[in-house]
């Protein structure tokens, strides 16, 4: 426990060292920058998932490290403390959002190595980056399908994963491109799957993206997994996704939708079959106000007719300066009373959150 | 109140907040395309188009990069900026796209040495940031810090720093073989020695 502080504690000194010194933080073999999220949340109702009693969350706190030992080579960190973690009381989390090495081959082809997100669909990469975000979170029915009424617990893809990726960009004509392929430990219960998988078949995860000139990105995913989990007997998993974004001028919409199967041969219903998506809208007036409109749908599982859940925010982001934005809206949850997370108890949550990055 | 009761009232409450942003925004939309040029959103605006153009500068070994624009013409001292490099750097000039894909991040070594590249660029609020992003970069300010905000904290890529000085960032370049900058043109009256300004072909 000591060492683990006297690293926290080095790390954190040397942070606010580069922040306050100019030098350091422009020195071209270490870039630290970093974001920060303070939130509210109060559910209006008495029955619901929400917060009856209205609390503050000091949500996190990341340090993002890029270290460049090499012309060619990039070791980058992100270390996240969510909800003012103290170790002592065991409360709040410490954890590694990702760690790994990359190195560029040629500047379109870099191979990474270490733990790293799943490069699936919009918002997996940017999901506890709230700087990068207008909603005070982000999507739950395709991001965090398990908290939304998937009473599997399954998500449609881990949200982290630690093997080896390719990563590839390019320009075709005046559009752009990119693709990304992972082949990792991928997602299990029995051990920690960032050190140790429990069966030979590895994960393999991808993504393509296509940007044209007049700003409309498309793109999809994908992501398998042998499971092989002695504790869930789910086995093999496939979910794939597409998405859109177009945001060219101060109009913008998002559209992303995620289908995916688990084997449960051994479970009542040997195919979990489940699908979601996500749209919004959003417009930015005065380069400070963003006004945006969100829905979420998830059918955790198709087989049933009552589980379905569903999600409608309406809020604002207001940029205070370019480094802090305010968020503002009121999150409408409904569901059918098959849902295993909310079990039909609609609800209204206001939610507010400061959002920093630096 | 029964449950379904409430569900339809918040439905209604919905209904009626999403209805209200919609036709603020349509007013906005509108108002801003009449009192602009016409254009429609998503569509590129006369501002999007505009030329780059060389324009002789005063000073010895450079020249300077102004949007070919009445308007720009008449601000040119404020609004026009250079690209300074590394004086060990054998590269001359550099074209519209590359500058774009290395402020993107897309390029990331310079091909001739196999050297790292370190962006460098002044603050993007400032005059000549403005019309770097607009006319290179074809981003506002915050589109660019966006951009580099997901990249960043997505662990894609490094972002390229910002400097508010132009005489530090000019240091930062004669220290630094890989460096290229953008800098208001205004400030290489005191070009340090170790920098060179690069053509925009």
């Amino acid at each position: 426990m000591k060492a683990i502080q006297k690293i926290t504690t080095t790390v954190l000194f040397i942070s606010f060292l580069t922040l306050c010194c100019e030098a350091i933080e422009l020195h071209p073999k270490l870039k630290v920058n970093g974001y920060s999220s303070f939130e509210y949340e109060y559910m209006f109702d008495d029955k619901g998932k929400g917060d009856p009693n209205g609390s503050f969350d000091a949500d996190l706190f990341d340090l993002v490290f890029n270290i460049f030992p090499t012309d060619r080579l990039r070791v980058a960190a992100d270390l996240t403390w969510e909800h003012g973690s103290a170790s002592e009381d065991g409360r709040g989390n410490v954890a590694l959002e990702y760690a790994f090495g990359e190195y560029t081959v040629k500047d379109s082809v870099r191979v990474r190595a270490g733990k790293m997100f799943s490069n699936f669909g919009i918002y997996n990469e940017i999901h506890t980056a709230k700087p990068a975000f207008l909603t005070v979170k982000e999507p739950q029915s395709t991001n965090k399908n398990h908290k939304f009424g998937s009473g599997d617990g399954i998500r449609f893809y881990p949200r982290w994963t630690t093997g080896l990726a390719v990563l590839n960009d390019g320009m075709h004509g005046n559009n752009e491109y990119d693709w990304v392929l992972q082949l990792t430990n991928g997602e299990q219960s029995v051990t920690n799957p960032y050190e140790e998988d429990n069966n030979s078949l590895k994960a393999l995860g991808g993504r393509f993206r296509y940007g044209f000139e007049n700003g409309i990105k498309l793109g999809a995913s994908f992501y398998h997994d042998s499971l092989e989990d002695t504790t869930t007997g789910y086995d093999k998993q496939l979910s794939y996704g597409l998405q859109l974004e177009y945001n060219p001028t101060a109009l913008g919409f998002e559209l992303e939708y995620v289908k995916g199967t688990v084997d449960n041969p051994s479970g009542t219903n040997p195919k979990l079959d489940r699908w979601a998506y996500t749209a919004m809208f959003f417009y930015t007036f005065k380069n400070k106000y963003t006004p945006y409109l969100r829905y979420e749908y998830l059918d955790p599982d198709k087989t049933i007719d009552n589980d379905t859940a569903n999600l409608s925010i309406v809020g604002v982001n207001i940029k205070l300066d370019s480094s802090i934005t305010w968020k503002v809206e009121l999150d409408f949850f409904s569901s059918d009373k098959g849902n295993a997370r909310f079990s039909g108890n609609d609800y209204t949550e206001f939610k507010s959150a400061f959002a920093i990055g630096f | 109140m029964s449950l379904a009761k409430k569900s339809t009232m918040k439905i209604q409450l919905f209904t009626i907040l999403s209805l209200t942003l919609c036709s603020l925004c349509t007013l906005y939309a509108n108002e801003l395309t009449s009192t602009k040029d016409g254009n429609k959103p998503g569509t590129k605006s006369s501002n999007q188009n505009l030329d780059v153009s060389l324009i002789a500068n005063k000073t010895k070994n450079s020249e300077m990069i102004a949007l070919n624009s009445s308007e720009a013409k008449a601000n040119i001292d404020s609004e026009s900026f250079s690209i300074v490099v590394n004086s060990n750097n054998k590269i001359d000039s550099i074209n519209k796209k590359q500058l774009r894909l290395i402020f993107l991040g897309r390029i990331r070594h310079w091909s001739e040495s196999n050297k790292k590249l370190n962006v460098y660029y002044l603050e993007a609020t400032s005059s000549a940031g403005k019309s770097f992003l607009k006319s290179i970069m074809r981003m506002t300010p915050d589109k660019f810090y966006l951009y580099w905000t997901k990249k960043v904290f997505s662990g894609s890529s490094a972002p390229p720093t910002e400097i508010k000085s132009s005489s530090k960032l000019l240091q930062h370049i004669a220290d630094n073989e890989g460096g290229i900058a953008i800098v208001q043109s205004s400030s290489l009256k005191n070009l340090p020695e170790g920098c060179k300004v690069i053509k925009l072909e």
